[in-house]
């Protein structure tokens, strides 16, 4: 719209950059998957301790 | 060019009615629907593939020139079809428009060239670094297909071993596998940074944005460096991308300096002012001089206390590969100003945190938070950890009741610099009878300190996400007068005590006590009473016991080199208590050889010397112990009448104080200064004394307050014996038996309980290691979170230029520039390489640059 080339070169004000939401999407599905393997073994071994 | 949109889009009419909507997240796109007609939406929410309507969508984005519209096919992808229609539309969306500032006046300030160098972009948490596998382009194709995975495998419970394991690993062999071709190949780093050794007040940082530039370009075409990168026209393909921070002052730049290099893994985490040395307080008097020697205290009142400290230098080594700039700054260019912390109560209980900006509480600072982990069995309610809070620099947090800021240039009468580097500050806002703890901490900025001494603390919350992201704990926080840029406080030196006791008028107690113990030597307080000595409950002696009896032994323990020395009367009525029968000396005349009187005892050297040693150490007690302790001593010594009966002695009529009667005996100092006659009068009350029990009485009351108050003169220590062992043996027997048995029950039944407690063991061991892995990962959450930055970015992501290219570029280059203008400050990073044309790696950093930033 201002007429400029869109493909040149601008200065932007940047906060994070694409790297960090790559390895923060990482990081929580490895969370999420660890929370779940901590949610399986606490029920074994409630079984365990407690039998039923 | 890929566009970040940011929108709020306007739904004008749809084909179905009531069709719900569903999908899934695109990052940075808003919807709102008018009302009415469908469900709105809030946060982030975009139309995917499930769609089965086709709709009519509006895009309104600020400016008015900004506006697009389309239409949306049932089935389509609603991120797509904005893209599409902003890209037919040439509108480039990245961030609200700053206010803009017309452009800096060409270049003012010396350019001093930065340091280009290769460098190292730190992945956060450990290294997990193995073989390299797979080809650049694929990285982020392969990250879309690991996230992919992943999201299908948390739905099923599966055994925590392999398969995310080697997922994950794969992830982060990938994004080493470029880092590493990143760290061979041709890149460079330039870190424009103030350098402040050579340059303190930053001359070359200033002239604001276009002095960076014209830093960049002096530095690409400075033939000194080689390290430079030399693009060349039609024969290099390269690229580059600028960071640049802005700011109004230098403070400013080096805050956000600061958390642009944190990115880069140079993080400043040196105290930038370390502890104040030798800290003291010591009491003062009406010259304010400290008053050190405890004489002088009882001898002049002292109304104030005086803190003393020394400044240290700073001790950091130059960082090889970089300036450690703010360490420098912190104490080469700003003075640093003092914060004293005082409190009248002990700092060594708990505080809780909820009670830091409570009027008059002190005490080191716990927090309590609720974990991520859950009560077992109680889903819902977590586990509340209690924990210590620390400083920036991980020393615990010590909260005092009262702060006082001194500087040199607020308080200049209360605050003057000694020649020597040692800083004082004079308290007189003090009472006697009460203790006073000290600390004192360097520190530059704007601290809040309000008129009563009080500091309003930032306090974080109790979530385990309000830890600090960098350190990981719970920080206290040092309020600054601008949020934006909190003080620089430094290390505190260790905490000091003093106690102000007031001094009874009148009463010299050193004196006093020093008297009182050559009184006491001269009678032979420190000889041991004979075997067959007795007493009555009044203290008299009984039966054949000597009177000079009394009061011996009171001292032995306190006699040191005086253990062999014996006070012997020569005249007066104690010459009957020594020597045999009929061998009275009865006789006071100067040596026939010397001419000398003979010494009286407390005359003698060795006698004043332990008098004095031991009257300073009881003083001294007495001083921390307080006024209470003090008076007492003073009524002892002061109330008349003698407590322990009058002394008829002549030359004593009329002393009725115990201070009256030592003061009396021990006034002869010199006999050849006072004549004979009076020496001879001074051993005849010697003599006298010497078998008067009243006398001796009184003089063994004071000694027993004395020793008994410091100088360990109590009864027989209690001792402590093992009762069933000691008292009543074969009880101790029948335990022993008892235990043998029972263990050898435990060991039959071992056996089998044993594997079964094995295994409860391993997975308990196992959910351990799991939570543990799972804070660890949180915490790597929190470092990502902590790596957010706010700096310029200009990225030129290739060209076949040169030099000249490169400078074109920058200057024609349009967006939302830095702002700062003569006046302002820059700086910043840049990170660019170079390849010859036809290699195939060029493609691939731009590649990889564009995935990463």
């Amino acid at each position: 719209m201002t007429g400029e080339d869109p493909n040149a070169p601008k200065w932007e004000h940047r906060s994070e950059f694409k790297i960090h939401s790559q390895m923060r999407s990482i990081v929580k599905l490895t969370i999420e998957a660890a929370e779940n393997e901590l949610a399986a073994t606490r029920r074994k071994l409630e079984k365990l301790t407690y039998g039923g | 060019m890929s566009s970040k949109l940011k929108a709020d889009l306007t739904l004008l009419e749809e084909s179905a009615a009531s069709a719900p909507l569903s999908g899934s997240a695109t990052v940075g796109a808003t919807l709102t629907l008018l009302p009415g007609t469908a469900p709105s939406l809030s946060g982030t929410a975009a139309l995917t593939a499930d769609l089965d309507v086709a709709y009519k969508i509006s895009a309104s984005i600020p400016g008015p020139e900004h506006d697009i519209s389309c239409d949306m096919e049932a089935g389509a992808d609603l991120s797509a079809t904005l893209t599409d229609a902003a890209a037919a539309s040439s509108v480039a969306i990245i961030s609200p428009p700053t206010p803009g500032s017309p452009a800096a006046a060409a270049g003012t300030g010396p350019s001093t060239p930065g340091q280009w160098k290769s460098f190292q972009i730190k992945i956060p948490g450990k290294d997990v670094l193995s073989s390299v596998r797979n080809a650049l382009e694929t990285l982020l194709v392969f990250l879309e297909i690991v996230k992919a995975i992943l999201e299908t495998i948390k739905v099923f419970l599966v055994d925590f071993g392999n398969p995310i394991k080697a997922l994950v690993e794969a992830v982060l062999r990938l994004l080493n596998q470029l880092f590493e071709l990143l760290k061979r190949t041709g890149l460079y780093a330039y870190y424009d940074v103030p350098d402040l050794p050579a340059d303190p007040e930053m001359w070359a940082f200033q002239g604001g944005y276009a002095a960076f530039v014209n830093r960049f370009k002096g530095s690409v075409l400075d033939t000194r460096d080689p390290n430079r990168p030399q693009p060349v026209s039609g024969a290099t393909k390269s690229g580059f991308i600028l960071f640049v921070v802005d700011a109004g002052n230098s403070v400013q730049l080096l805050a956000l300096m600061k958390q642009l290099l944190r990115f880069f893994g140079k993080d400043f985490i040196a105290p930038q002012y370390a502890a104040p040395a030798n800290f003291k307080v010591l009491p003062i008097g009406d010259k304010q001089d400290p008053i050190l020697a405890v004489a002088k205290v009882f001898a002049s009142q002292p109304k104030a206390v005086a803190l003393e400290w020394s400044a240290t230098t700073s001790m950091q080594p130059r960082d090889p590969g970089f300036t450690d700039l703010v360490t420098r700054l912190g104490t080469e260019l700003y003075p640093p100003k003092f914060l004293i912390e005082r409190s009248e109560v002990p700092v060594n209980q708990e505080l809780a945190s909820t009670d830091v900006n409570t009027l008059g509480k002190a005490g080191t600072v716990f927090h309590t938070y609720d974990s991520d982990f859950e009560l077992r069995g109680k889903p819902g309610r977590r586990i509340k950890r209690k924990v210590k809070m620390t400083d920036e620099y991980g020393d615990p947090f010590i909260k005092f009741q009262t702060y006082a800021v001194v500087s040199l240039t607020d308080t200049p009468t209360a605050f003057f610099l000694g020649q020597l580097g040692k800083f004082r500050f004079i308290d007189t806002n003090v009472e006697f009878g009460k203790t006073y703890f000290y600390r004192v901490r360097a520190f530059s900025g704007d601290l809040v300190v309000d008129t009563k001494g009080q500091i309003p603390f930032v306090l974080p919350g109790t979530k385990p996400s309000d830890k600090d992201k960098v350190s990981n704990t719970f920080l206290i926080r040092w309020p600054g007068k601008d949020p934006k840029f909190p003080p620089t406080m430094g290390r505190a030196s260790q905490t000091a005590r003093i106690h102000l006791t007031k001094i009874p008028p009148n009463f010299d107690v050193v004196e006093d006590l020093r008297r009182l113990f050559q009184t006491a030597f001269s009678l032979n307080f420190h000889l041991q009473p004979g075997p067959e000595d007795k007493f009555d409950a009044d203290g008299n002696p009984v039966g054949a016991t000597l009177k000079s009896a009394v009061g011996k032994g009171s001292l032995s323990r306190q006699a040191s080199q005086l253990a062999a020395f014996v006070g012997v009367p020569l005249i007066g009525k104690g010459v009957s208590e020594v020597g045999a029968p009929g061998e009275e000396k009865n006789d006071y005349a100067a040596d026939p050889i010397t001419g000398k009187l003979p010494e009286l005892p407390w005359q003698k050297g060795r006698v004043r010397r332990q008098s004095a040693r031991l009257a300073s150490t009881v003083a001294s007690a007495f001083l921390e112990n307080g006024s209470a302790v003090i008076e007492q001593f003073r009524a002892i010594m002061q109330t008349a009448p003698l407590p322990k009966g009058t002394v008829s002695v002549t030359g004593l009529t009329g002393a009725d104080t115990i201070e009256k009667i030592v003061l009396k005996l021990t006034e002869v100092t010199d006999n050849e200064a006072v004549g004979a006659t009076a020496a001879q009068a001074a051993a005849t009350l010697y003599g006298d004394v010497y078998a008067d029990v009243a006398f001796r009485k009184n003089i063994l009351h004071a000694i027993q307050f004395v020793t008994s108050f410091t100088l360990g003169g109590t009864p027989p220590d209690w001792v402590k014996i093992a009762i069933l062992r000691d008292v009543i043996p074969w009880s101790g027997q029948f335990l022993y038996d008892m235990m043998a048995k029972i263990q050898a029950l435990v060991d039959a039944f071992k056996g089998t309980t044993e594997e079964i407690k094995d295994f409860i063991a391993l997975l308990v061991r196992k959910i351990d290691a799991m939570e543990r892995f799972i804070e660890y990962l949180i915490s790597m959450l929190d470092y990502i979170e902590g790596l957010a930055i706010g700096a310029y970015v200009l990225a030129v992501p290739g060209t076949g230029g040169g030099v000249q290219d490169w400078f074109n570029l920058i200057d024609t280059a349009g967006g939302t520039k830095p702002s700062s203008g003569p006046n302002g400050y820059s700086g910043g990073v840049a990170l660019a390489y170079v390849y010859p044309n036809v290699s195939p790696l060029g493609d691939a950093i731009k590649a990889a640059w564009e995935a990463i930033f």
